[in-house]
């Protein structure tokens, strides 16, 4: 159905895809997995042509009897959205703020069938219904911000199945979305495919979505195919080193050299915890409905305790929206509690002065999701490293900064270059070099790797493994990735609407999970150990 | 929507009380008693005692200020210290020159505006965008008022289709009428249409960078489809700040070029009102300019919601 032979792309000089070769039959679904820059979105636009401006491409790609590269923009136009839908990554900016879900699906409906307007309502009101989103609770003339990030991607999905095409091109459609929506999303993929005969095209990083959902995998570095095939085969087998190696780094395990630490040995040990949390209570304030009555406050953070012991990694799991993050911004006095106490190396953090509060700030430090984000772009590295210096009081050595650096793994001539000078992995190094630099105790890691492709992702859990066994560091680790959570931490809790609903070590807790909503984590959680030897029995 | 549009309206009126006090304070605090001017520097004390008492203005502060803001809730807006006519007379008479120049204005540079900010974004880098985005560098940079001269020695001097300046009334025919203000209304729109289709431009540049648009296209419309039916409202947002901003321009910031037409509108009014002291024609003018462009902030406020839904249910 879809063949792409000799697919050459060029960006301005840049060479971004080289020879690629891929075919889609119906009913079938082909993943295409590859780390970022390597090509799979470009890969989908040239099928779809909607490649940026100074593309300029060569080789073949058929679609039934039309050969696409040679197409005109009115048969191009005719064919998206009538016989190839695209789905795209972030469902939150895919649909038109200004417009009803039920227009922006009737539309493309009405474009390529010439329907009525009725009719085209109509007919995506089924189309909805279809996708898990039946127009008695979702109704057309609803707008995107009304509905959820899972529920939009529902939709964007309703709009590039609304007239069944042949063809499904998705592009890293469960990224931005939680494991239990993920899986919920990949299910509606596979049943479309299997309910319409559908080919589906799905592009993804993640190795384990891939593993899957898809029959057939292709696996892509810097614009060309490394291996193609089957995908038990290919993943079974495992024949090129890349392919290795990004297996290796989805389930990469940093090798620990001192004892894990959890919190049930330490408190057999007696030893005191490092901070201490207590019934802590965040509130934030919530739109007014009514002239008269004031609004309940909405609580995020609802009734929290626990502990954290010297060299323990402690894993915050849970949702988007669970309130993770706002227990690490009040963790970190960036947001102040409702009530409940936070001590710190037993001094209370909620009512001590502005002093103390500054001393016990060098001992606890943050590293955050988006480096480059967090970064001020006109600041040189030396002066984003020694920035929490100020802590301490005191000037810092040009020879502190470079063995900060260095201990992260960068280079001492680092130190004079700008933020965007750097890669992703090497951005989230200088975070750590800028934590590291007060000396502290306990780390706050907010979805550190999260953004990270999976061979950086290993040599960031390696560093981070590295700090802890040498200066027993503890990490309050937060993420919603359970297989980083079974690769590096100790301990682990659960997080759900603002409540701890589970805390355990990470083998009881994966093993025996006591809660439902904990077995529903970790069964849509995609695993690809457990995928490939469910594959191949 | 219906808290939305309360919750604005609110604001309006508190933003307008809290305007009124600005305004009178003001008045109060520049330099130069009106009894004094009206009399003249040969005046006694004793008559500018008995003029201040006749005037009100030896009752305090605060009994003054509720009795103007009673007055001018009521449409009494007092009497012209040196006119000796009611204020809202006055105005009225103005404003039938102001507004209709204002309007025809702000209608003239939407018109040329929005087509070529669009123009200029459907055809982004080539020769059309360029020449567009050259000529609105120019309708900038060349100040109103020798446009102005050069349209008077143009069409009414050489040409003669229209009168040089003044302003015969609307009772001698709308055709006369409009023939004395479109001039005025060309030299007070073209500055403004060359911002506004630069801001028209840009905002729809942005808007058609947005994700939602490559879903557009996915759909299978078209780039001009994508463009009127997706860009186009999102784009909506900045084009319609920039245009309530410029109508309140458009109301009370035209004294150059009503002094290039010699038009007798509001703009003049307030000039002539501050130099002779008159603060009465001042306060009122003033209230009533404040209170118009607030008014126009509403109206565009509430076009906000209706064109961005998400503004209807946004957090306050």
């Amino acid at each position: 159905m879809l063949s792409i032979k000799n697919l050459s792309l060029t960006i301005g000089d840049i060479s971004v895809l080289k020879d690629i070769d891929l075919n889609i039959k119906p009913g079938q679904i082909m993943g295409l997995v590859g780390e970022s820059g390597s090509g799979k979105s470009m890969t989908a636009l040239a099928v779809m042509q909607l490649l940026p401006h100074a593309s300029k491409t060569s080789g073949e790609i058929r679609f039934g009897d039309l050969d696409i590269l040679n197409a005109t923009e009115k048969q191009m136009c005719n064919l998206r959205g009538d016989e190839i839908g695209m789905v795209f990554q972030e469902p939150m900016t895919a649909l038109n703020p200004v417009k009803t879900i039920g227009e922006q699906i009737a539309e493309g409906i009405r474009f390529h069938t010439g329907a009525s307007g009725k009719d085209a309502r109509d007919q995506a009101a089924r189309i909805l219904e279809q996708v898990g989103l039946p127009t008695s609770k979702f109704g057309l003339n609803r707008y995107p911000h009304e509905l959820s990030g899972g529920q939009r991607q529902r939709v964007v999905i309703a709009i590039a199945c609304a007239i069944q095409p042949k063809l499904l091109i998705a592009d890293e459609p469960t990224t931005a979305l939680d494991v239990t929506i993920q899986a919920q999303i990949l299910d509606l993929l596979k049943k479309l495919v299997e309910e319409n005969n559908m080919g589906l095209l799905l592009i993804s990083h993640d190795l384990g979505v891939i593993a899957d959902a898809a029959d057939e995998i292709t696996i892509i570095r810097s614009g060309e195919i490394i291996e193609a095939g089957p995908t038990r085969d290919i993943l079974r087998n495992q024949s090129h080193p890349y392919t290795r190696q990004l297996a290796k780094a989805s389930t990469h395990v940093p090798v620990r050299k001192t004892k894990p630490v959890t919190a049930l040995d330490a408190k057999k040990a007696q030893t005191p915890p490092l901070l201490q949390v207590t019934n802590l209570i965040c509130e934030y304030p919530t739109k007014r409905n009514s002239l008269f009555e004031k609004p309940l406050p909405f609580r995020a953070v609802d009734d929290v305790s626990f502990d954290i012991f010297p060299g323990q990694t402690l894993a915050l799991v849970g949702e988007s929206g669970c309130g993770k993050s706002t227990l690490a911004r009040t963790l970190l006095r960036v947001h102040e509690p409702h009530s409940g106490g936070i001590e710190f190396e037993d001094m209370d953090l909620l009512n001590s002065g502005h002093q103390e509060i500054i001393a016990a700030r060098r001992h606890m430090q943050i590293v955050f999701q988006d480096p480059y984000g967090s970064f001020n772009p006109r600041h040189k590295v030396s002066n984003i490293i020694s920035e929490p210096m100020h802590l301490v009081k005191r000037k810092i050595g040009k020879d502190e900064l470079v063995d900060a650096l260095i201990q992260v793994g960068l280079e001492a001539n680092d130190l004079e270059k700008y933020p965007h000078e750097f890669s992703g992995g090497q951005r989230q190094r200088i975070a750590i070099a800028r934590a590291l630099i007060t000396k502290p105790r306990l780390i706050i890691a907010d979805e550190p790797v999260s953004a990270l492709d999976v061979s950086i992702r290993a040599q960031i859990l390696d560093l981070l493994n590295y700090l802890r066994d040498k200066f027993r560091i503890s990490y309050l680790f937060i993420t919603h990735d359970l297989s980083v959570v079974r690769a590096f931490c100790d301990d682990v809790m659960v997080m759900n609407s603002g409540k701890i609903v589970e805390t355990g070590s990470v083998s009881q807790l994966f093993d025996n999970p006591a809660s439902d909503y904990t077995k529903q984590l970790l069964a849509a959680a995609p695993d690809l150990q457990k995928t490939l030897s469910a594959r191949n029995s | 929507m219906l808290y939305y549009l309360i919750r604005r309206s609110v604001s309006l009126l508190l933003t307008l009380a809290l305007s009124t006090i600005v305004i009178f304070m003001v008045m109060e605090i520049v330099p130069g008693d009106p009894a004094l001017i009206i009399l003249g520097i040969g005046a006694t004390d004793e008559t500018i005692a008995a003029l201040r008492q006749q005037m009100g203005l030896d009752l305090p502060l605060l009994t003054r200020y509720f009795q103007w803001v009673s007055g001018v809730l009521v449409g009494d807006l007092g009497t012209s210290y040196t006119y000796s006519v009611p204020v809202s007379e006055l105005i009225a008479e103005r404003s039938i020159v102001s507004l209709p120049l204002a309007i025809i204005a702000l209608t003239l540079s939407t018109l040329i505006a929005i087509p070529t900010g669009i123009l200029a974004a459907s055809k982004r880098g080539q020769v059309t965008d360029t020449g567009i985005m050259g000529l609105t560098q120019l309708g900038i940079a060349i100040p109103n008022f020798w446009f102005a001269m050069l349209m008077v020695y143009i069409f009414a001097v050489i040409l003669q289709w229209v009168p040089a300046g003044g302003f015969p009334g609307w009772d001698q025919g709308i055709l006369a009428a409009l023939k004395s203000l479109i001039l005025p209304a060309i030299a007070l729109a073209l500055p403004q249409a060359a911002i506004l289709s630069r801001v028209t431009r840009s905002a729809l540049l942005e808007a058609l960078g947005e994700d939602y648009i490559r879903t557009a296209r996915a759909k299978g419309l078209t780039r001009s489809m994508v463009l009127w039916r997706h860009a186009l409202r999102n784009a909506m947002i900045p084009v319609l700040t920039i245009m309530g901003l410029q109508f309140a321009f458009l109301l009370a910031g035209t004294i150059i070029i009503e002094n290039v037409f010699y038009l007798p509108g509001l703009g003049r009014l307030i000039f002539q009102a501050i130099t002779q002291r008159d603060l009465i024609v001042v306060e009122s003018t003033v209230v009533l300019l404040v209170a118009s462009v607030i008014l126009i902030n509403f109206l565009v406020d509430i076009t906000y919601a209706w064109v961005d839904p998400r503004l209807q249910s946004e957090r306050g």
